[in-house]
C-alpha cells in the first residue's frame, strides 16, 4: 500500500493529464518535464555561484508552473517558496529552498519513472 | 485540481458558447475535415508546458502553433490567420504582458484577436497589469482541456463569419 502523504507525485494530477491527453503520450510528456526540470536546476545551480537571486526567482516560478502540471507537488512546493525568497532577496533562505528543490526534483524523477513504468506494462 | 473557471479581464468575450452560431457556420462549411480550422497560436516559454497545452489543443480539434516567447508569437501575424493568442505571461525575449500591449497597439484588424493569459501567478497585482495589457481572459496553471476548450469555444464561436 502506497502512503499517498509521502508521495512526490499526485497520481490523481497524473491521470487528469492522462484523460486530457492519452496514455501513450504521457510518457513523452513526462520524458519532456523532467528534462526541462534537469535543464532549470542545472541553471539554479549556476545562479547560485553568481549570486543571482532574481534569476532563480525566475527558474523557480517555470519549474512551479510545469510541476503542477506534472503532479509533482513537493517540486510546486519548494519552487513557489523559493520564487518568493529571490523575489525578496533573502539570500540564505533561498540558497537552502535551491538545494532542497535540487533533491525533490530527484525524487520526483524516480517516482514519475516508476509511474511510467506502471502505465506501460 | 478542478480549475474550470477562467477569470474574465474584458467585457469583449463571453465564457459560454453560442452553439447556435457556430452550429450555423459549421453547417455551410462544405468539409469533412475533423478540425474547426481555428487556428490558436501559444507562447510559453517552457517546453514541456507547449506540448501538454498543445497537445490539449489539437485533441479538441483545433490546429496550434506554439512558439517560445512573444516575439515568435506577433512574427506568426506575417504569416497567416490567427484565430487567438494563448500567452504564458513569463517569458524571455518579450513577456506575455508585452506581447499582448503590442498586438493591441497594432494599426491593423489583428489588434482585435482575442487574447488569453495563461499563468501560475493570479494575484491581484497580476490581473490587473494583463487587464492594462489588453487580455481578454486569464486561465490558472494547471489547465485542463475541457477548460481551455471551454474557453476557446466561449470566444471563438461568436466570432465564426455569419
Amino acid at each position: 500500500m502506497t502512503d499517498a502523504a509521502a508521495s512526490p507525485i499526485d497520481r490523481q494530477i497524473l491521470a487528469a493529464l492522462e484523460a486530457d491527453t492519452s496514455r501513450e503520450l504521457l510518457p513523452e510528456l513526462i520524458k519532456v518535464f523532467t528534462t526541462t526540470a534537469d535543464g532549470r536546476i542545472a541553471r539554479i545551480a549556476e545562479l547560485k555561484e553568481e549570486g543571482n537571486l532574481a534569476a532563480i526567482a525566475a527558474e523557480a516560478h517555470a519549474l512551479k508552473s510545469s510541476a503542477a502540471t506534472f503532479g509533482a507537488t513537493e517540486v510546486r512546493r519548494i519552487s513557489a517558496e523559493l520564487e518568493v525568497s529571490g523575489k525578496a532577496g533573502e539570500r540564505n533562505t533561498a540558497l537552502s529552498l535551491a538545494d532542497a528543490l535540487m533533491t525533490a526534483v530527484d525524487k520526483a524523477k524516480g517516482a514519475l519513472a516508476a509511474y511510467v513504468e506502471e502505465i506501460s506494462t | 485540481m478542478d480549475n474550470l473557471d477562467a477569470l474574465p479581464l474584458s467585457s469583449r468575450v463571453q465564457s459560454d458558447a453560442d452553439f447556435e452560431n457556430l452550429i450555423r457556420w459549421i453547417g455551410r462549411r462544405n468539409t469533412e475535415a475533423a478540425s474547426l480550422e481555428w487556428h490558436v497560436v501559444l507562447a510559453d516559454d517552457d517546453a514541456s508546458n507547449r506540448l501538454v497545452l498543445g497537445s490539449l489543443l489539437e485533441k479538441s480539434g483545433i490546429r496550434a502553433t506554439t512558439v517560445e516567447n512573444g516575439r515568435d508569437a506577433l512574427a506568426l501575424l506575417d504569416d497567416g490567420h490567427i484565430d487567438l493568442f494563448l500567452l504564458d505571461i513569463n517569458m524571455p525575449e518579450m513577456n506575455g504582458l508585452e506581447t499582448a500591449a503590442a498586438i493591441r497597439a497594432l494599426p491593423t484588424p489583428d489588434s482585435d484577436i482575442p487574447l488569453v493569459a495563461i499563468t501560475s501567478d493570479v494575484s491581484p497585482k497580476r490581473l490587473a497589469d494583463m487587464r492594462d495589457a489588453g487580455f481578454d481572459l486569464c486561465l490558472e496553471k494547471p489547465v485542463r482541456r475541457d477548460a481551455l476548450f471551454k474557453v476557446i469555444l466561449g470566444i471563438l464561436s461568436r466570432r465564426v463569419e455569419n
